[in-house]
């Protein structure tokens, strides 16, 4: 079953083309990850799947559904950045997740909380930017929505942190669903992932799993990754 | 939807007002006994009276100025900044965020409105402006040589004008937002251009609109029971107002609509 289409999609801010003409099918059940150089559309990609930018030509269905109400529904975003309220504390974070998401399990989110060590009561504002991140991620994971558009969500965490991120996301996602991660570190992610998309300048290059491309290429994604993409 | 967006604003929203309100509170009361206290000479009274006034004037600008920009600012910064990311991404629609913006901001400026008239209205009692009047039959002779009309005629009409006048206001604010973000670059900026475009042609267009047809009203009719022209005069430009204001909240409110159903494009 097809979870996320991209149709002939494009983007262009004025004279600058971010993507071209991008087409796309994600099935579920899959970890993906959304490979490529800066500025290659990586970000605006899942910036039009999450709602967040209106494509210039193209289409984007989440199950079947046009970016709207229904499909940000099934669609669970974590930006590059914190986009929560320094004010707010992490439990009113928490709270509001779980007013405005029907598959949020707060219960999940707290469990997470405990073994970060993360004090619910804490303002966002006081905590170090890998911890705000950490809880950014937290509530995208602790949804249980059909896709997962994490956009770099290991770059702002140190190695160790990286680790739990990553079992974090594969413990916490059924299998109907998928998860779309967009990320330069390679290395690191690249053990969990079933699928490549390797984007330039706004362009699929590769979009193969993981296995078969490791195989054909007999190099490690991070290594095929620095090949095609060398400067 | 709406609701939970609502209450969710309430709680982010509410120091700051509140805060600013308090103030008010307190100002008047600090006036109020300024005003109370026995003067020692007429000079004394009259420097009084105009320190007050001075200082009134002018902390009542700033905290209108304040609760203003506060709640464009939230709208902005909640909507089209970091913020957005999450607004944004949540299953409810444009017009529901945009309704609760609206809706929670329109009560803080509406009671931001109301205060100010209660706190100029306690001035003029601490300031003796209504202590020698003291039966109902000579409040009613005062409020009619004052105003033109009794109480029940002169206050809907006069409330009306500051409340509609509130909402367009807020809605030349949001419009103003919701226009830049039309633009490719330099988004706050435009905003900011097309809140001192729109409120320029506005207040050009509200006026035109205004004294226009009351004065032509004025003329042609008669004061009769208003005796005095000036009175019978502004009687009239209340109710054009509101007429007016009315007008330009709806196309403003329209003109929303229609940039809110736009999809968005954070950058």
């Amino acid at each position: 079953m097809t979870l996320l289409e991209c149709n002939d999609l494009t983007k262009k801010y004025g004279a600058h083309t971010a993507l071209s003409h991008f087409n796309l099918q994600i099935g579920a059940g899959h970890i993906t990850g959304l490979l490529g150089p800066n500025g290659s559309g990586k970000t605006t990609l899942i910036k039009l799947i999450a709602g967040l930018l209106s494509p210039t030509e193209g289409t984007v269905l989440v199950k079947g559904q046009p970016v709207g109400t229904a499909s940000k529904s099934l669609v669970s975003y974590l930006p590059d950045h914190t986009c929560l309220s320094g004010r707010m504390r992490v439990r009113d974070a928490i709270g509001f997740f779980e007013d405005f998401y029907r598959d949020f399990s707060s219960q999940c989110a707290y469990g997470m909380l405990e073994k970060l060590g993360i004090d619910p009561a804490s303002r966002l504002k006081s905590l170090s930017r890998g911890t705000r991140e950490k809880v950014q991620l937290l509530l995208a994971m602790s949804r249980n929505a059909s896709l997962y558009l994490l956009d770099e969500p290991i770059a702002g965490v140190d190695p160790a942190a990286r680790d739990y991120i990553l079992r974090t996301i594969i413990s916490n996602y059924n299998e109907n669903a998928s998860i779309l991660i967009s990320t330069h570190l390679i290395a690191d992610i690249e053990n969990i992932l079933d699928e490549v998309v390797f984007i330039q300048n706004g362009t699929l290059r590769v979009h193969s799993p993981v296995d078969s491309l490791r195989q054909k290429n007999r190099k490690s994604i991070d290594a095929i990754f620095r090949e095609v993409f060398r400067c | 939807m709406l609701g939970k967006l609502m209450r969710y604003e309430w709680k982010s929203t509410y120091k700051i007002p509140s805060a600013v309100n308090l103030v008010l509170a307190l100002a008047t009361l600090l006036g109020c006994l300024i005003l109370g206290m026995p003067a020692a000479s007429d000079k004394d009274t009259i420097f009084r009276l105009f320190t007050s006034v001075v200082f009134y004037s002018l902390s009542l600008s700033a905290f209108s100025m304040v609760t203003y920009i506060y709640v464009y600012i939230r709208f902005y910064k909640n909507l089209f900044s970091a913020e957005g990311y999450l607004m944004h991404t949540l299953p409810v629609t444009p017009l529901q965020l945009f309704h609760s913006k609206l809706l929670v901001g329109y009560f803080w400026l509406a009671l931001h409105t109301v205060l100010e008239l209660a706190a100029l209205i306690a001035l003029g009692w601490a300031s003796g402006l209504f202590h020698q009047v003291n039966t109902r039959t000579e409040w009613k002779a005062l409020l009619q040589s004052t105003l033109g009309a009794s109480p029940w005629e002169f206050l809907p009409p006069f409330f009306g004008t500051m409340l509609t006048g509130c909402l367009t206001s807020l809605l030349i604010g949001y419009v103003s937002i919701l226009l830049g973000q039309l633009m490719e670059k330099y988004k706050l900026g435009a905003s900011v251009g097309f809140f001192i475009a729109i409120y320029l042609v506005s207040q050009v267009a509200t006026s035109l609109s205004v004294f226009l047809p009351s004065t032509m009203t004025a003329l042609s009719g008669s004061p009769g029971a208003y005796g005095d022209f000036t009175l019978y005069y502004y009687r009239n430009l209340l109710y054009w107002s509101i007429i007016a204001q009315l007008i330009l909240g709806i196309l403003l409110y329209i003109a929303c609509l229609l940039l809110v159903r736009r999809r968005v494009n954070l950058d």
